[in-house]
């Protein structure tokens, strides 16, 4: 469910080991990857420094991973930052490519595990910080990439301060402190990512075919065009008779023998249907004002 | 967190907006329509925690009523302040509308009440001016944050030819206690059955909340109107809105009631897919509705049979003059939350 995306090894070895992760398969991007109880399935691509390798490795672990659409997506790094203390974590709440202008919102759903502040990212490393936003070379890279593969909400970068104007540290330090700083942070992102799962599982959920579809389309000749028709019909079916499996419902539409055809499996939905009570959902709770 | 375009953060409704939520990350954007328009959003999973998004309408203060909106042989204009709403009403057209669920506030009330003024001092003679609020929003839901009704309705002391009505599911009606009531202005409260309201109408007050507070508007001599719309139709629907119309006419005056009106459930067929799409378990989205000429809804016998009913249970109770059939009608198609995109 969750993918990571970061620059270097240093800031993936805190997370390879966290999560369990292993190496997959050879080729462009180093890329590990493991299984977890909560967050499912769990890909780690370490892309290298600036924003169009962020951009590809997004793409390439998109592709390598299976091409699912809305699972969780982080960039998790080290950056600069003008005032905030090292070893700070923050959530980004707008990211700007300083070279374009352009600008992008990563939507939070509910709390934040960590403050949130603006990232403005950058061609190259910059040394003085002169708004109070995060610096660094890569969100505005892999937000808009990531954001044709999930929605907004599923979208998040995660930044370790490591470098501020007192302590340029990230470029002097060795790659076991860059770790260190993003270990004491691995708290607040297995929380974000854990967050983002859940809603990952919500839109998972949402995008499964109704019961009896894969089904109905094995047995019978449907056409395309009657798809959605069936799909729908079907859904409708889960919903107010969901206690009725694929194979009873078809006996009980009279289309389970050798001879039934699409027309008469959609027209048996439909007649189904037709009688079926409305009853309205279990009350939600909570009242407004 | 709340969105503030740029160009407005130091406008005193902003500034006294964001006073109210001290703890709120104020993110500048240039444009609303950099969050609230990008795809790629889900409004399912927004709607969980929408945050509000602070923007100056450019353009379009006002909009014509889509045909079949607002009081016949009137001039039915749309006045919409915000977009979205703070309820989640399973079958309210916003749910397909947009594809942020955050609340997008126009700020600038005073390019708002410039433009009314001006429509009404270039009225011909003899038309008649309905101001709708509540067709993008509850109009007074957020009263307290956006001080809609302090804003506007003193406006429609001074311009007793024109109307306004706020519609509304809330019973935040602290700024309307605190004005001397107009004449020209309806506080017109929408109801389905408790049944309905519990399992649809996400986060709105019950019933009886809602009547208690037109109860003490009604005690204040405002005017009020009584929104049964959409109809819902499920298991049990003709004792609900029996008891429903006897409730709520045990506590109001029919002679303190400016109108009534009954609306079917109608929506927009790509609006109403879009719903399908985000709720796929909801029952009511389920249910017999049919698609006819871009539009869904009950089947037009059903929709009948709905209808004859609750006309004639609310007959019962109120005089047929007070009776609109439907003041409803098909959304419009989303549109830029400020005038530019």
């Amino acid at each position: 469910m969750v993918r990571f995306v970061v620059a270097h090894s240093s800031e993936a070895s805190p997370l390879i080991d966290r999560f369990h992760l292993e190496p997959v398969a050879e080729g462009p991007f180093r890329v590990f990857r493991g299984d977890d109880d909560e967050l499912g399935a769990i890909w780690l691509i370490v892309s290298g420094p600036g924003k169009a390798a962020a951009a590809a490795a997004t793409s390439y672990l998109h592709l390598l991973a299976g091409g699912r659409m809305d699972r969780a997506w982080i960039n998790a790094g080290v950056a600069g930052h003008c005032k905030a203390s090292v070893g700070q974590g923050f959530v980004a709440h707008k990211v700007a490519d300083a070279a374009s202008g352009a600008a992008w919102y990563p939507q939070l759903v509910g709390e934040s595990p960590r403050p949130t502040a603006p990232v403005l990212s950058l061609e190259r490393v910059e040394e003085e910080y002169t708004l109070p936003w995060i610096y660094e070379m890569e969100a505005a890279g892999f937000v808009p990439t990531a954001g044709r593969f999930a929605t907004a909400e599923l979208v998040h970068c995660y930044k370790v301060i490591s470098d501020t104007p007192d302590t340029l540290v990230s470029r002097r330090m060795p790659a076991a402190q860059v770790a260190g700083l993003v270990e004491d942070n691995l708290g607040g992102i297995t929380e974000l990512a854990r967050g983002l799962a859940v809603l990952a599982r919500e839109l998972d959920v949402l995008a499964m075919e109704p019961p009896g579809f894969s089904e109905a389309l094995e047995r019978w000749p449907f056409p395309e065009a009657d798809r959605p028709r069936l799909r729908r019909l079907l859904r409708r079916v889960t919903v107010l008779v969901p206690a009725v499996g694929p194979q009873a419902l078809w006996e009980e539409i009279g289309a389970a023998g050798p001879a039934s055809r699409p027309d008469d499996v959609l027209h048996g939905l439909e007649v189904r249907l037709a009688v079926v009570p409305v009853l309205l959902a279990e009350p939600a709770d909570g009242a407004g004002s | 967190m709340i969105y503030v375009e740029e160009e407005i953060l130091s406008h005193p409704r902003t500034l006294q907006v964001c006073e109210r939520f001290p703890d709120a990350e104020v993110v500048p954007c240039a444009r609303a329509g950099e969050v609230f328009l990008r795809k790629g959003q889900s409004f399912r999973l927004q709607k969980r925690s929408p945050s509000l998004i602070l923007a100056k309408k450019q353009r379009g203060f006002l909009t014509e009523a889509p045909a079949g909106f607002g009081f016949p042989g009137a001039r039915n204009l749309i006045l919409s302040h915000m977009q979205n709403c703070i309820y989640d009403c399973r079958y309210c057209f916003l749910q397909g509308m947009h594809r942020s669920a955050h609340y997008v506030l126009f700020v600038n009330y005073e390019d708002f009440l410039w433009a009314m003024e001006e429509r009404i001092r270039s009225a011909a003679a003899g038309e008649v001016l309905w101001f709708f609020s509540g067709y993008d929003c509850d109009s007074l839901a957020l009263e307290p944050v956006t001080r809609f009704a302090a804003g506007f309705v003193p406006f429609f002391g001074r311009f007793p030819q024109a109307f306004l009505e706020l519609r509304t599911k809330s019973t935040q009606i602290k700024s309307l206690l605190e004005m001397e009531a107009l004449p020209n202005v309806i506080v017109a409260f929408s109801f389905t059955p408790e049944e309905v309201q519990r399992s649809l109408e996400h986060l709105t007050p019950p019933v009886d909340r809602r009547l208690r507070a037109m109860a003490k508007l009604q005690e204040r001599g405002w005017k009020l109107g009584l929104r049964f719309d959409p109809v819902i139709y499920c298991e049990g629907y003709r004792g609900q809105y029996r008891r429903l119309f006897a409730q709520v006419f045990e506590t109001l005056q029919s002679d303190g009631l400016h109108s009534v009106s009954l609306g079917p459930l109608r929506l927009a067929s790509g609006i109403f897919h879009s719903m399908e799409r985000l709720f796929p378990e909801e029952p009511l989205l389920a249910g017999p509705l049919e698609e006819i000429e871009g539009t869904v809804g009950y089947g037009r016998e059903l929709e009948e049979e709905i209808q004859a009913f609750c006309v004639e249970e609310l007959l019962r109770h109120i005089p047929r003059e007070l009776f609109v059939p439907s003041l409803s009608a098909l959304p419009s198609p989303p549109a830029p939350p400020s005038g530019d995109g």
